[in-house]
């Protein structure tokens, strides 16, 4: 009787995430696809393959571990001209730095475990000034999500963002609707130490890595003391 | 003393501290503009940097890095923020390897960028780790 009871309520809690999931992928994205002005006849497109996979991940969560030195993971599901989906895991005590995306729109779902975000925006003077540097960025939002957590992203509005893993590994569903290429991609350099107060940064730009021949890179290779 | 005059004593003598408190605050504002004082943090950080100390230094050339109170002027942080990254002040190697990489303030070099941003990480300076790791190594940083 009691293991009846267990079971029945294990089901019923299993429904409720999956039904929390669910309502995340389709009013996430109904949300990204406004901000990426997709038409009709796009999110007819997209919207059977999206729902596909996020239906295969969740039946399917895989189960983190960290094999590399680097703070996360990516494993991509689907990488066409118009969609770039993959699942982004992020190991505890690490983060993935401030960053964007440019010019496209995107969409995160926490699947499980908590994860800090934190979106930004180039201030309005740093706008009027692209070339200045260090790049003021101004906080739009801070979210500490757990599972069927999520948030979007626009071209020009919380582009720039960085994830802050809790104590346990935290994968998400990550969808980008006009993927950028890597090469694109800027990451932002805080100056100063802001943890106590993110509201603004002043942060340098990282574009691309060195293109330095093997012979000329210093030979202790990656550095991996932190995590 | 009745209690009605023993609360308007005591609210005499707050007043009264209050009131000196005041003047002696408006004091040292004067003598902070004279620049005599150590009330302002940019004649602060200036005496300090000048006497060698890597956390002053360091905070000075975020000021002309910034342009807090003063024209920016990333010649003058570079110069500062490397007095403090010679002492060994891993948040100033961060941010001169940083400076290196980007060109700001001084001829981009990406063997120094990297060589200070490699002394920061080796002190524990996570986003200096990170720094080095993503301009050392395409294949770093990738996805997401």
């Amino acid at each position: 009787m009691i293991r009846k009871m267990t079971e029945d309520n294990d089901r019923l809690i299993s429904d409720q995430r999956l039904h929390a999931h669910y309502w995340a992928f389709d009013d996430g994205l109904t949300s990204a696809y406004y901000l990426a002005g997709s038409s009709l006849a796009e999110i007819s497109r997209y919207h059977a393959t999206l729902h596909q996979l996020f239906e295969q991940t969740l039946a399917d969560i895989p189960c983190p571990r960290q094999q590399t030195s680097q703070p996360w993971d990516w494993h991509p599901l689907l990488d066409s001209d118009d969609l770039r989906v993959g699942l982004l895991t992020v190991y505890p005590g690490h983060a993935i730095p401030l960053h964007d995306h440019p010019g496209s729109t995107g969409l995160l779902i926490v699947l499980d475990a908590d994860v800090t975000i934190r979106q930004y925006d180039l201030s309005t003077s740093a706008k009027h000034k692209p070339l200045h540097r260090p790049v003021e960025l101004t906080l739009l939002h801070e979210y500490r999500f757990s599972p069927a957590g999520y948030t979007v992203f626009g071209p020009c509005s919380g582009n720039i963002h960085a994830l802050e893993a809790g104590d346990k590994p935290c994968t998400l569903f990550d969808v980008l609707l006009a993927p950028y290429r890597n090469r694109e991609r800027s990451w932002y350099m805080p100056l100063q130490d802001n943890s106590d107060d993110p509201t603004c940064v002043h942060a340098m730009r990282l574009n691309n890595p060195f293109d330095l021949d093997d012979g000329q890179k210093p030979l202790c290779g990656r550095i991996a003391n932190s995590g | 003393m009745n209690k009605r005059k023993l609360v308007k004593v005591i609210g005499l003598i707050c007043g009264l501290t209050q009131g000196s408190i005041a003047i002696a605050s408006g004091s040292d504002n004067r003598t902070a503009m004279r620049g005599e004082g150590v009330s302002d943090p940019l004649a602060s950080y200036r005496l300090q940097a000048k006497k060698g100390i890597p956390e002053a230094q360091y905070q000075l050339g975020l000021v002309y890095q910034l342009g807090k109170g003063v024209t920016p002027n990333p010649q003058e942080a570079f110069e500062w923020y490397l007095a403090a990254a010679r002492q060994g002040l891993a948040e100033a190697q961060y941010v001169i390897g940083l400076m290196y990489a980007d060109g700001t303030g001084t001829g981009s070099d990406p063997y120094e960028a990297l060589e200070w941003l490699g002394k920061a990480a080796l002190q524990g300076h996570s986003k200096a780790e990170f720094a080095y790791n993503y301009l050392l190594d395409a294949d770093f940083a990738t996805g997401c």
